[in-house]
């Protein structure tokens, strides 16, 4: 006898996608809503359900003196690694689309595959490479870490997207007499835009939230705010650790919207199907 | 104005030849198409020709001049190619604009040369729209004056209309054919569709398999296929095996037995005779076959006749005539191309008018 | 040059500047880390050795961490997996606004950095955090500890980790044609026979993807067992750094990440020809 009759009637089946709906809503908004909840709590007694709301801890954590060092590494770092990482991975990742040569396809999985090993071990020989050359607690390291996170976004993301634009367009720029230069920079890039700019995006969020590499190459005068969250985290106070957590979600809320919009960009559908 | 020439221009790619020592020349002023099936070779031919292949042997010349080494953008050609000519990012006057700014013209002479091109191609108000606001034959409308406002020496176009559908590539096609009439701009047109070919060209370049099989104008293509490829290929056309006899005098095809005529005396014993649909004709002196079907096509009467030597032959006749289903006919053969291998023989009168006219 | 060999060293010329990076940063680091551990320690014999590797598993802490690891890691996986798909499933074969819903509710830890996402955890399980309050006020007053042990690492892993299981066997549903799936129930399959008989083989490949990919990133995580989880035992990627910055004991660090490089390339070996044997109708 199978269970078909259950699905067969409509309000039960409607029933169940509801409260599953309702349950994963739980699980994935639950630990973001309690966090919000306590950055703007004075203090919270178990078992109230609601804390008393006050905003002293913003003062708290605003005026604090590491707090601001630790904002502004971030917000040098990884728009650093970033538009580093773009300046060298798209050149790569328009050969990898448009070029053949010896290897191409090793070695474009070889940036999947750097990506197949824990990281922890990585940067723990990686900061013995750094310590050699003298980098280790310099902004120079920490760059260099948030880099290798994005090294993945910004090969395999730009790859996809200029494999998708086809290559008579290029070409028709070609026969109309312009070099290849110019094509790239006047027809190539515009089309891939979208693509780039959301490569960009993860790329940066990737190099933004970057906190274990960081937390060993830029102990202790170059902290970014995810690694400091590690330590508002386990010797602070719960609200001082959710202020600093909306704080350091601003970039991502930021860049959601952005994201938003160039996915709906007119000529982002209309290249690729005309 | 220009002359093209290509002289023995191979391509492989692989092990694989796509284009085989083909020389062609094509005149100044001249709609040349070159036609075959997929993987002919033509599409191959016209990338080499823009810059877009580079040829493994040969040479391409311009009035004389070689060409090869140049790469495109310093090639005098434009092209047209099937899909994704215009730029998404810009509008329909940046696409056409875009050339022109290259070479330094001062905007006001660039946006009237713009207008005149739009017009000439018939959307004179296009100017501001973008490609996606188009549809697929304005797009490629725009495509073509891109191409010509830099008034190139040869006009590429790779099969440009085959992504429209039927009834508007028949439009599509009279109105570049008329375009390039009055501009006499030296065309190459890639197709792989044999009516479109005989509808605009001035001269057809019959290719196979990456070798040219025949060069000709339409009618003489039509009339004289020099291969059996292109017999087959252009029109319809019944092909039945034919012995010769022994003594020479003659050759069998299924029913039919033709007269050799003394100077044609074919080398083997089996030939590949090629009769024309039009070329069947009622003569009660005739041999008998049998009417499978009568298709009514309008204007003319196409019919499917059974002889148990020859197979399926079709023939095409006036709308007046009188066939039934099941009904015995006595058929003559008017004229025939005979196929030896070696050589073609023409039997029979000359080439009778075809009923069925490309509609 | 031909113009296909001068491509070819453009093309390669192009891809330098990452790939240094990649040798440099990644490939050579690693290479120098396994050598490290291979060499002998000052005073003994010369040669390659296995020294570190016997003496670091030789301690039960670490051969007990590394267990540990193994266990949280493959129930996690089994987790992400066993909602992930349902959620995939889900969404492939409905529209309408309850979808479109779900669609974005399963983005957002996407966009959620995971140190965020472990203190979110934190306070959300803990102890007289938001959920004990609420099964208090329901009246369930013990409950077994769900923060600051392996409960608390498998839970948020699986938080933090579905977004990129639904999008990986999303897209793999997606490839699957509907044409597919209604023949299958055109000749009288039903739901689930047409899931086990068509789906499943046909999807086969994401599944692989997911499943290595999740593995290797669990099994070497720092940031939430580091936050969320107890003081033992612990999962490697805490115990390696912990030995690297607070015992100052870096060759044992490194012959620990060794160890862990060595279980993920077993892990990350059958991600790769997984990836390389779908790549190639692509490449």
């Amino acid at each position: 006898m199978s269970a078909g009759w259950f699905w067969a009637i409509a309000g039960l089946r409607r029933a169940v996608g509801v409260s599953a709906f309702l349950a994963l809503a739980a699980f994935i908004l639950g630990p973001l809503l309690t966090l919000l909840i306590w950055a703007f709590a004075g203090t919270w007694l178990f078992p109230n359900l609601l804390p008393e709301f006050s905003l002293k801890w913003w003062y708290y954590i605003l005026s604090n003196g590491d707090v601001t060092k630790a904002i502004r590494m971030s917000l040098l770092s990884a728009p650093i690694a970033t538009v580093l990482s773009a300046l060298i991975c798209i050149p790569a990742a328009y050969a990898f689309a448009r070029f053949e040569f010896p290897a191409r396809r090793i070695l474009l999985l070889s940036f999947l595959s750097a990506n197949a090993f824990p990281k922890i071990g990585l940067y723990i020989s990686i900061a013995t490479l750094l310590y050699k050359l003298n980098l280790m607690d310099t902004l120079t390291g920490v760059v260099l870490i948030q880099l290798i996170n994005t090294l993945l976004f910004m090969i395999w993301i730009p790859t996809g997207t200029f494999r998708g634009i086809n290559r008579n367009l290029e070409e028709a720029a070609r026969d109309v007499g312009a070099g290849p230069l110019r094509t790239f920079f006047q027809i190539t890039l515009p089309i891939a835009l979208p693509g780039l700019i959301i490569a960009s995006l993860f790329s940066f969020l990737a190099a933004f939230d970057e906190a274990q590499g960081t937390l060993i190459v830029g102990t202790p005068n170059h902290i970014t705010m995810p690694v400091m969250m590690y330590t508002l985290v386990l010797s602070y106070p719960q609200p001082v650790g959710a202020v600093f957590s909306v704080l350091l979600s601003l970039p991502s809320l930021v860049f959601l919207l952005v994201a938003q919009r160039y996915l709906r960009a007119g000529y982002l559908a209309a290249g690729y199907s005309l | 104005m220009a002359r093209l020439s290509l002289h023995h221009l191979s391509k492989q790619f692989g092990t694989h030849a796509a284009v085989h020592d083909l020389t062609l020349d094509v005149r100044d002023g001249e709609l040349m198409c070159l036609l075959g099936p997929s993987g002919c070779g033509k599409t191959t031919t016209l990338r080499m020709i823009g810059g877009f292949a580079q040829p493994d042997g040969g040479d391409i010349q311009i009035n004389g001049e070689s060409v090869v080494s140049l790469p495109p953008e310093r090639r005098p050609t434009a092209m047209v190619f099937q899909r994704y000519n215009l730029w998404p990012h810009m509008t329909v006057a940046g696409n056409i604009a875009f050339g022109l700014r290259l070479r330094h013209l001062p905007s006001s002479a660039i946006d009237a040369k713009v207008a005149e091109v739009l017009t000439l191609v018939g959307l004179p108000g296009a100017a501001q729209k973008y490609p996606h606001q188009l549809s697929g034959g304005e797009q490629q409308r725009v495509a073509v004056a891109r191409a010509l406002v830099l008034e190139p020496k040869i006009l590429l176009l790779d099969e440009p209309f085959s992504n429209l559908d039927a009834r508007l590539r028949v439009h599509m096609r009279e109105e570049v054919k008329q375009l390039q009439r009055k501009i006499g701009i030296t065309t190459v047109f890639v197709t792989h569709d044999q009516e479109e070919a005989l509808t605009i060209a001035d001269r057809i370049a019959v290719m196979k398999d990456g070798v040219l099989q025949q060069v000709d104008t339409p009618d003489a293509l039509y009339a004289r296929p020099q291969t059996l490829f292109v017999a087959d290929f252009i029109g319809t056309m019944n092909l039945l095996q034919a012995r010769v006899e022994a003594a020479g005098h003659a050759l069998t095809a299924g029913p039919w037995r033709l007269t050799l005529p003394p100077s044609h005396r074919p080398a083997g014993a089996e030939v590949t005779l090629a009769v024309r649909p039009e070329d069947l004709v009622v003569d009660p002196g005739g041999a008998p076959v049998r009417v499978r079907r009568v298709i009514n096509l309008g204007h003319y009467l196409q019919i499917l006749l059974d002889s148990p030597e020859t197979g399926t032959l079709r023939m095409f006749t006036d709308k007046g005539a009188s066939f039934v289903e099941g009904q015995d006919v006595r058929l003559a053969i008017a004229r025939a191309l005979a196929f030896t291998g070696s050589e073609v023989l023409e039997l029979g009168g000359p080439m009778r008018p075809s009923v069925a006219a490309s509609e | 040059m031909t113009g296909s060999r001068r491509e070819g060293a453009l093309g390669l010329l192009l891809v330098l500047p990452p790939l240094l990076v990649l040798v440099f940063l990644i490939i050579l680091p690693a290479i120098t880390a396994v050598v490290d551990t291979l060499t002998p320690p000052a005073g003994a014999a010369p040669g390659p050795t296995l020294a570190h590797y016997s003496q670091v598993l030789a301690t039960r802490v670490v051969r007990s961490d590394i267990g540990f690891s193994i266990v949280v890691t493959v129930i996690s996986v089994a987790a992400v997996f066993c909602l992930s798909y349902p959620l995939a499933l889900y969404l492939r074969f409905n529209q309408g606004r309850l979808p479109g819903l779900l669609a974005i509710l399963f983005t957002i830890p996407l966009f959620v950095p995971v140190v965020i996402a472990s203190f979110a955890m934190i306070t959300f399980l803990v102890n007289h955090g938001l959920v004990s309050t609420i099964l208090y006020r329901l009246g369930v007053q013990r409950f077994p500890p769900l923060m600051y042990n392996a409960t608390g690492i498998v839970l948020t892993e699986v938080w933090a980790s579905l977004p990129f299981a639904v999008l990986i066997l999303g897209a793999g549903l997606q490839a699957i044609d509907d044409a597919l799936i209604d023949s299958a129930r055109d000749v009288g399959a039903g739901r689930l026979r047409t899931f086990v008989s068509i789906i499943l083989p046909l999807n086969t490949t994401p599944t692989m993807i997911t499943l290595t990919l999740l593995f290797i990133s669990i099994f070497g995580s720092f940031t939430i067992p580091y936050l969320v989880g107890g003081n033992a035992p612990q999962m490697l990627g805490v115990t390696m750094t912990n030995y690297l910055t607070q015992y100052f004991r870096r060759e044992d660090a490194v012959t620990m990440a060794v160890i862990a490089f060595a279980i993920a390339s077993v892990v990350g070996a059958v991600y790769v020809i997984s990836v390389s044997r779908r790549e190639r109708g692509v490449l």
